[in-house]
């Protein structure tokens, strides 16, 4: 009988919810995809501003900058009980996960009605000039990162509120969750930047 | 020796190979065909649907040089050779070279890297039938003469509502997004197949150097395809809904469509060419019976290719009137591709000379690579010059080096690889004399064809013309291309009969017909379902040959269930062990409810909102947990290692 050396890995631990896990990666290239589309959309902004001796063109105003920054602030302010739930995932703790997802859903909402309610105040639409429809462009690109994040963080909510089902698998969902949630809101930074404050700056 | 250090036995390996047997099954039936989530399947597919899109672009090519056989033909008329020669380039371009390039590397990667299949098996399934579904979408069209029509780079305002009305480019837009849908999914998952997947022991600076093209060539798709995804989009909301990106009377521009549409189309070209560098490495250091020459100038080279690949875009719109300073910058730029190229060739120079060399088909077809590739390269500095390139923009000659560098830089190179792995993926050798015949036609039919282009271009022959007044004097080069264009499509015929009948009757190949280098070679032909019996480690950059007579082999993974093992990124040290989802129809699913969704979204943007329901159903269906939660593994379900025995054992 012929034997072979062997490296034994049975007492690894059989799955990882930290940065080490698959998923996380595949979360993370995915954002930097994501992150390069956005990338590119402000290079068109500016592309489109360079040919332009107004900017913004005549009869649209930089957009006033009270409420768009009350509705950046709930965005920024919604990260908080997100990572709450991450740690709280990580550690175990459902409960914890559960009323994190929950604040930051709500607030995450809140944000959403904001964010029609200062869209629908745009003195222009997309197809009055090229400025316009850039603006609808990265507002209706963010617009669907932050509906798909709201949907994603529903159906891992759902997923842990039974308790059976809180293993490491859905504790993973939440962290890489968490990661979209934080992309989303950190794009909107660089976005709110370029929307709001570009116009007047440059 | 080894029952002195923790071993296994033969009666571990049966027991291991019939229970792996049955959990990495490959489901049967017609649902199981669509679940089928295995690399080496869903590789294959993708391999031969991109080699039928292939045919069909040839039959395309053919028909445009039976039009051009001779002045002021009648075969096809302006419009059909407009909708031939855009949907040729299209599908050459993203329906066969790219999805062709990422079907090897969903075959042969997590083979090479050790594993047992990619790291997101499912999304693997699901970009393989957006890129399905593309195709077939954009031949239906084109088969009831609503083909695309504006050239495979559709630049504006030719492609824009005025100039373009009706459905065409919208249905070539559509098409470009599954594509690149597809190429992102496949990107995403071999990088972190690469960098998490390795087998113990297989360092960064210990992995073959095809897995090194195909990391590069993954990060450029992430980089570098987003942007046609950006330029399709607005052109398509330009189109459908009157948004005015590209429409200077309201402040847009149509040269920002050159800018995004190159900033992703000269990268695409390195990222067809550089997976086709990784086979060129492998079969010039397997047939010369060494270690390839020049390991880290060679990873060098390619990384310096991939990003040198993201400043050369301008260079292809030197004829626009862009500023002069950018010209000089552009073409610095793209004579520095020079430098990694010169480097990559000399190292495979240096391995041939100095190896023993088999003349086997597929190093016959790397060694015509050699040949035209230089050429292409060598049209490719003239091109970098703007007064050259000015004088011969948009004629033959332009067309006439990136075939050089495509079908020289990429063809060749894939044809030596089908040579070279069809052994492990059927069981069979390809025939070696046909092979021979295949290689001499393709080089003589190929060089017939497409060198009598460059003098064509020099002497003012446009592009994209359906026919040419005889004065021109242009008529004899073009019949000799014609000629060589069919010697070219006797050549492939020749493969695909050859291919048919190795399939049948090929010589029986055994584990490792080639002596090769990497990991693949040491399991059984046709790679088993589950691939490796126990996964391997690895103690030095050539696996195969820098293998210890014992080398040691992974256990402990569970049996019962799809377990891998995932390493460090650098070293390659075991860090836990992880399941890989089973085969699924929601892939499938997922793929043509959103392939409904994009085609609709062409004619009817009020049918979106309907339609994202069946595509969210999908989604949910693929993503929700099933069966029971993990339990603990019972002994019973993992081959572990038999504890060391004290040497006085030993017969």
């Amino acid at each position: 009988m012929s034997t072979r050396p062997a490296l034994d890995v049975s007492l690894l631990p059989d799955s990882s919810v930290d940065t080490h896990a698959l998923i996380w990666w595949g979360q993370v290239f995915m954002l930097v995809i994501e992150g390069t589309v956005f990338a590119l959309l402000v290079a068109t902004y500016f592309y489109l501003r360079f040919w332009l001796p107004v900017w913004p063109p005549a009869g649209a105003d930089p957009p006033p900058l009270l409420w768009p920054v009350v509705n950046l602030l709930v965005l920024l302010v919604s990260v908080i009980p997100i990572r709450y739930a991450d740690k709280a995932a990580e550690q175990g703790d459902r409960i914890g996960s559960i009323i994190g997802l929950v604040l930051g859903l709500a607030l995450l909402i809140v944000f959403l009605a904001g964010r029609a309610a200062i869209w629908k105040a745009l003195p222009f639409t997309y197809s009055t000039h090229a400025y316009g429809s850039i603006v609808y462009t990265v507002l209706g690109a963010h617009t669907m990162h932050v509906i798909a994040c709201l949907l994603e963080t529903v159906v891992i909510l759902v997923m842990i509120l039974d308790p059976a089902r809180f293993h490491d698998e859905q504790r993973l969902g939440v962290v890489t969750g968490g990661l979209y949630w934080d992309f989303v809101a950190g794009s909107w930074v660089l976005l709110f930047l370029l929307l709001y404050v570009a116009p007047r700056l440059l | 020796m080894s029952a002195e250090r923790p071993h296994i036995t033969d009666e571990d390996a049966l027991r291991e190979t019939a229970a792996l047997r049955e959990v990495w099954a490959e489901p049967t039936g017609i649902v199981g065909f669509f679940s089928n989530v295995s690399h080496t399947a869903i590789g294959l597919r993708y391999v031969v649907t991109a080699l039928v899109f292939f045919l069909l672009g040839g039959i395309e090519a053919l028909l445009m040089r039976i039009q051009l056989a001779r002045p002021e033909n009648r075969f096809l008329g302006p419009d059909q050779y407009n909708q031939i020669f855009t949907v040729h380039g299209s599908t050459m371009m993203f329906l066969f070279a790219v999805p062709v390039m990422e079907g090897m590397a969903v075959y042969l990667i997590p083979l090479m890297v050790g594993t047992r299949n990619v790291a997101f098996p499912r999304l693997n399934a699901f970009g393989y039938y957006m890129f399905l579904c593309g195709g077939l979408m954009v031949y239906a069209f084109f088969f009831i003469n609503a083909g695309p029509d504006a050239g495979w780079f559709a630049y504006t305002p030719l492609s824009g509502p005025q100039y373009s009305p009706g459905k065409r480019v919208d249905v070539w837009a559509q098409m470009i997004t599954f594509t690149e849908v597809s190429a992102l999914a496949v990107a995403t998952e071999l990088i972190v197949t690469i960098l998490k997947m390795r087998a113990p022991g297989m360092s960064l600076n210990r992995m073959p150097l095809y897995v090194w093209s195909m990391l590069v060539q993954s990060f450029m798709v992430i980089f570098a395809m987003p942007a046609v995804i950006v330029c399709t989009t607005l052109l398509i909301l330009d189109r459908l809904v009157g948004t005015h990106f590209f429409n200077p009377a309201e402040g847009g521009d149509p040269l920002l469509w050159q800018h995004l549409f190159w900033f992703f189309g000269h990268p695409e070209v390195y990222l067809i060419f550089i997976p086709a560098l990784g086979f060129v490495s492998t079969i010039v250091g397997t047939f010369s019976r060494r270690r390839v020459f020049g390991y880290m100038p060679l990873v060098l080279s390619l990384v310096a290719t991939a990003f040198l690949g993201f400043g050369l875009w301008v260079h292809h719109m030197f004829a626009t009137g862009i500023p002069q300073l950018g010209e000089s910058y552009f073409t610095a730029a793209s004579m520095m591709i020079a430098i990694p190229s010169g480097v990559q060739i000399f190292c495979w120079l240096g391995t041939l000379w100095t190896g023993r060399l088999r003349f086997k088909t597929p190093l016959l077809f790397v060694l015509g690579f050699v040949a035209i590739f230089v050429i292409g390269g060598l049209s490719g500095v003239m091109l970098a010059s703007v007064p050259i390139d000015l004088q011969v923009h948009d004629t033959f000659f332009v067309v006439a080096h990136f075939h050089y560098v495509l079908i020289g830089g990429a063809v060749f190179p894939l044809f030596g690889a089908f040579f070279f792995w069809f052994p492990k993926a059927t069981g069979r050798m390809m025939d070696d004399r046909l092979g021979r015949v295949t290689f001499w036609l393709l080089f003589v039919g190929f060089n017939l064809t497409f060198f009598p282009m460059h003098q064509l271009g020099l002497r003012g022959m446009p592009r994209r013309v359906y026919t040419y007044p005889a004065e021109m004097g242009w008529g004899p080069l073009n019949l000799l291309a014609t000629v060589g264009a069919f010697v070219m499509a006797v050549a492939v015929v020749l493969f695909l009969v050859n291919a048919a009948m190795s399939l049948r009757a090929g010589v029986v190949a055994g584990r490792d017909p080639w002596a090769g280098e990497t990991l693949e070679w040491s399991i059984p032909s046709p790679t088993p379902e589950y691939g490796f019996l126990f996964l391997p480690t690895v103690s030095g950059r050539s696996a195969m040959w820098d293998a210890r007579p014992d080398q040691p082999v992974v256990t402990g993974l569970r049996n019962d269930r799809r377990e891998i093992l995932v390493t460090n990124t650098v070293e390659a040290t075991p860090h836990h062990r992880e399941v890989l989802p089973g085969p699924t129809i929601w892939p499938f699913a997922s793929a043509v409810t959103l392939c409904a969704l994009l085609v609709a979204s062409i004619f009817s943007p009020r049918a979106v909102p309907w339609l994202v329901l069946p595509v969210g159903i999908s989604l949910l269906g693929w993503f929700w947990p099933r069966g029971k939660p993990p339990v603990p593994a019972p002994e019973e379900h993992r081959v572990r290692a038999r504890p060391p025995r004290l040497s006085a054992d030993t017969p």
